[in-house]
């Protein structure tokens, strides 16, 4: 689901079930052109739909991080822990193609061009929550 | 046709009914035939003619039409593009619209210059004015209703004209308007009116029109 | 009788020297027929067409999409994804849909739709447990739908119609499956 289809009494009686938080990261330099960030977009948002759609009751998506910025590892272990103390679980961020993440962050995962196909980023994420069971 | 007619004449006797709206002679002076100019006298009957093609054409439009802001524009252009016919029945119905206004006007600029409304004819001249009214508010409902930028705009600029009459101006606007914007309330209510409301008045006072000038007659010759 | 078919007969010679010499006022009635009939026709006709528009539209989207044959089933469920194209209208819909699709052992088709009935995540056939089960929290299905844990209902069904060996699927229904 979208943060947008919840209001309190949804999410009063729901949140238990959703314990995963997806925030897409458009990464955008200010170089591309607008026709190039339509594209950058609509990669982003494809990617989006491959966990949207197959785990709709478990999965938030989030309102977007747009551009590169510097401190982005400081910025988003900072978001992380905040987003863990509303009580999501997991942080995925799902990036649009071509960005490249260099720095260190902790996200549980990260869905980039090595992830690039919904078979293998829906496989991911399942493993994500086997390995939280299997920690219990 | 015939026996069909004759049998519903035996038990009905519908003869008469009709004879007496339809016999009756045109006068020498109305008739184009001897004077060329009495044409000027058919203005009248092409209103009505306009009118009948609107009332029709309406009827079949609002097959398709939906009065909603979210799906009128697309309903006109699903209707006027991908509908058979769809662009002749709403160009009727468009065109017709100017033609109504057209053929009324020149009706009572006959009415008006052949004298036609002095006694004992005022009561229909009034009924004319009334029907004017009618027709007028009739295209102005009905610019609204395509819901483009156009309508949209005419619409507000209308409004607004209302809104500055003395003392009842701000309640007009309210009572077009139906809510704080032009918007969805407005468009629901000029379809309202366009379609249910004011074509009934309008009806009724044709139907006035007409038995006046039946009882009557045409006025004399100038 | 011979009587009466003589006076027909009489009746039909004097018609057609009627029409022979026809009357001004039949002239101009037919005339003024013709002409009301034409104006007529041409405000009607479009209007008519217009208003029957539909019927004559050519039944390209059918409520069945053909998705398999019925050869390629077997009792274990497959999945399928298809395309259904709506257009109702100017609101035209073109969404992808999966379906789980299974013969039974008396040979029924039976598709179901993999939306879980707890919070809509989509759910996945493990064959090893010969069950429909969810990623998201861990409901559980038969192979015919019913819903053994977590979710407060069985899947849902789509209708199928099989013809000549293939299968179509049409609009989403309640589980009927389960309740037998």
């Amino acid at each position: 689901m979208k943060f947008t289809d919840f209001n309190q009494s949804i999410w009063n009686e729901t949140s238990a079930y959703y314990d995963t938080c997806v925030i897409p990261y458009s990464g955008l330099t200010g170089n591309e052109t607008p026709p190039r960030v339509v594209q950058l977009l609509s990669g982003l948002k494809e990617r989006l739909e491959w966990i949207e759609v197959p785990f709709k009751g478990r999965v938030i998506t989030y309102p977007a991080l747009q551009y590169c910025f510097e401190g982005f590892s400081e910025f988003t272990n900072y978001l992380i822990n905040n987003l863990r103390s509303v009580g999501f679980k997991f942080v995925i961020l799902v990036v649009a193609p071509s960005v490249i993440i260099k720095q260190e962050c902790a996200f549980d995962l990260v869905i980039d061009d090595r992830n690039d196909d919904s078979a293998k980023c829906k496989e991911e994420i399942l493993q994500l929550w086997r390995k939280d069971v299997s920690n219990l | 046709m015939k026996s069909v007619y004759s049998w519903m004449d035996e038990r009905l006797d519908i003869t008469p009914l009709w004879r007496d709206i339809a016999d009756h002679e045109v006068p020498e002076h109305v008739n184009p035939a001897h004077h060329f100019s009495a044409f000027v006298y058919c203005f009248g009957g092409l209103t009505f003619f306009v009118t009948v093609i609107q009332i029709l054409s309406g009827m079949f439009l609002t097959m398709y039409y939906v009065p909603d802001i979210i799906n009128a524009h697309s309903s006109v252009d699903y209707l006027q593009n991908k509908v058979a016919f769809g662009d002749i029945v709403r160009g009727m119905h468009h065109w017709g619209a100017s033609l109504v206004i057209v053929m009324m006007f020149l009706h009572t600029l006959r009415v008006f210059f052949t004298g036609s409304y002095k006694a004992p004819r005022e009561m229909n001249w009034v009924i004319g004015m009334l029907i004017f009214m009618v027709m007028l508010g009739l295209g102005f409902t009905g610019y609204l209703l395509p819901w483009d930028n156009k309508a949209y705009f005419a619409t507000k600029v209308g409004i607004q004209i209302a809104e500055t009459a003395p003392v009842i101006g701000a309640y007009i606007k309210e009572f077009l308007q139906g809510g704080p914007v032009v918007g969805a309330q407005t468009l629901t209510r000029f379809f309202a009116i366009h379609v249910f409301f004011l074509p009934a008045v309008m009806l009724a006072l044709l139907g006035g029109h007409f038995f006046m000038i039946r009882k009557q007659g045409i006025s004399g010759p100038l | 009788m011979s009587d009466g078919i003589a006076k027909g007969h009489d009746q039909h010679t004097e018609q057609s020297n009627h029409k022979k010499e026809m009357s001004r006022r039949q002239f101009l009635t037919y005339t003024l027929g013709a002409t009301g009939g034409f104006l007529a026709a041409g405000i009607t006709i479009p209007m008519i067409r217009f208003a029957v528009d539909p019927l004559l539209e050519k039944g390209e989207a059918t409520d069945f999409v053909k998705v398999t044959e019925v050869s390629k089933l077997t009792t274990t469920p497959i999945e399928i994804r298809f395309q259904v194209n709506q257009v109702d209208g100017w609101v035209e819909s073109n969404p992808e849909l999966i379906a789980w699709l299974r013969k039974d052992e008396a040979g029924n088709v039976t598709a179901l739709s993999p939306v879980c009935k707890h919070l809509g995540c989509t759910v996945n056939f493990v064959s090893t447990d010969n069950k429909y089960e969810c990623p998201c929290h861990g409901a559980q299905y038969t192979n015919e739908g019913k819903n053994l844990k977590v979710a407060p209902l069985p899947l849902d069904e789509y209708s199928v119609k099989v013809d000549n060996g293939s299968v179509y699927l049409g609009q989403i229904i309640p589980n009927h499956l389960t309740s037998k």
